[in-house]
């Protein structure tokens, strides 16, 4: 009898981990950019995609800011691959560009990401997308977020970069801001779409991960100058100083 | 006299309200006494995007400028030269 239920526990949790999951989180990209980004698991091989279909918001200018917006001719998908392991540190393969604004400038960029430290808060809980959830936070590259995970799905995977947590990420945001959210609206068990987990991207740019952030502070810096130079005369700027992105301090900074 | 300055304060306020930011409004008490503005720090608050929608940058740019009339013409100019750089505006 006691070997029966061992072995029915086996089955279920066999069941569990060969299950194909896809989940659609609504993700806030910044105060005027909103799109879905499509999470896929299969086994352990993960890949999120970041839709090129993005709806843009027209802010109102009643707080005082103005929100300078440069459209680009075409919006791109951006991907995240990686492998589900038990290890401090994840590989990810990520697309992205440096020029935002160039559909032409696209990077397929390696990205080894130390687990961030959760604490879990096992008596925050809230249902979402019809799965019991559990509070989690942590710091991620410099800036404090907060997420929810479901032990229902026991996978160390969530959208973007997000792993480490004993359960699929089902939310997951930057804490204090209305933009840099990850929200599931549905999840889908044995999804029918299939999914290429290693597309190759050989169009694209390759170059180190410290290389493209040098090339991204770059171009921040070389953005202040130019619009310095636009403006009138006597014009004096407070520059952000800060990276603008949720990723703040990487690993290599702080060594 | 009392009037004048009342209306020169509302129309700062409703400036402050449909315009950009105007930072700091520092009024000599004895100028205002003469009803005149000796200093003003006019300032606009911009937040840029790229294609993407990403956040690409958070500038305050100012000036000094000696009225409000000044302060809303070179407020006016800035986001004329931002509009000249390729930037698409959605508070004007």
């Amino acid at each position: 009898m006691k070997n029966i239920f061992i072995l029915t526990l086996l089955i279920v949790y066999n069941f569990c981990l060969s299950q194909k999951i896809h989940v659609k989180y609504l993700h806030i990209r910044s105060e005027i950019a909103t799109l879905y980004e499509d999470l896929y698991i299969d086994e352990n091989k993960v890949l999120s995609r970041q839709d090129s279909l993005i709806q843009f918001k027209n802010l109102n200018s009643s707080d005082g800011n103005i929100t300078a917006f440069r459209p680009g001719k075409s919006t791109r998908a951006f991907y995240f691959i990686s492998t589900i392991n038990d290890e401090n540190k994840r590989d990810f393969f990520f697309t992205s560009a440096v020029n935002g604004n160039d559909p032409n400038d696209n990077y397929f960029l390696h990205d080894n990401v130390i687990r961030p430290v959760w604490i879990i808060d096992k008596k925050s809980t809230k249902k979402i997308a019809g799965y019991h959830c559990i509070k989690a936070t942590a710091n991620f590259r410099g800036s404090d977020i907060t997420a929810y995970f479901t032990e229902d799905l026991p996978y160390s995977v969530g959208p973007f970069k997000f792993f480490g947590l004993p359960g699929l990420i089902l939310d997951v945001r930057l804490d204090n801001k209305s933009f840099n959210i990850w929200r599931a609206e549905k999840v889908e068990l044995d999804y029918k779409e299939k999914i290429d987990f290693t597309p190759s991207f050989k169009q694209y740019q390759r170059i180190e991960m410290k290389k493209f952030i040098d090339l991204k502070d770059k171009l921040l810096l070389k953005n202040n100058k130019e619009v310095l130079n636009s403006l009138p005369s006597g014009a004096k700027i407070q520059y952000s100083s800060n990276r603008l992105g949720i990723e703040k301090v990487f690993e290599w900074e702080t060594k | 006299m009392k009037m004048k300055k009342l209306l020169l304060l509302a129309a700062f306020g409703i400036v402050g309200l449909v315009n950009a930011r105007t930072l700091e409004l520092k009024i000599s008490e004895k100028q205002t006494e003469k009803s005149k503005i000796a200093f003003q720090l006019c300032g606009v608050s911009v937040t840029y995007y790229d294609g993407d929608g990403n956040v690409t940058g958070y500038d305050l740019i100012t000036s000094d400028q000696s009225s409000l009339e000044n302060c809303q013409m070179w407020q006016s100019l800035v986001k004329h030269r931002l509009q000249k750089a390729g930037f698409t505006l959605t508070a004007q």
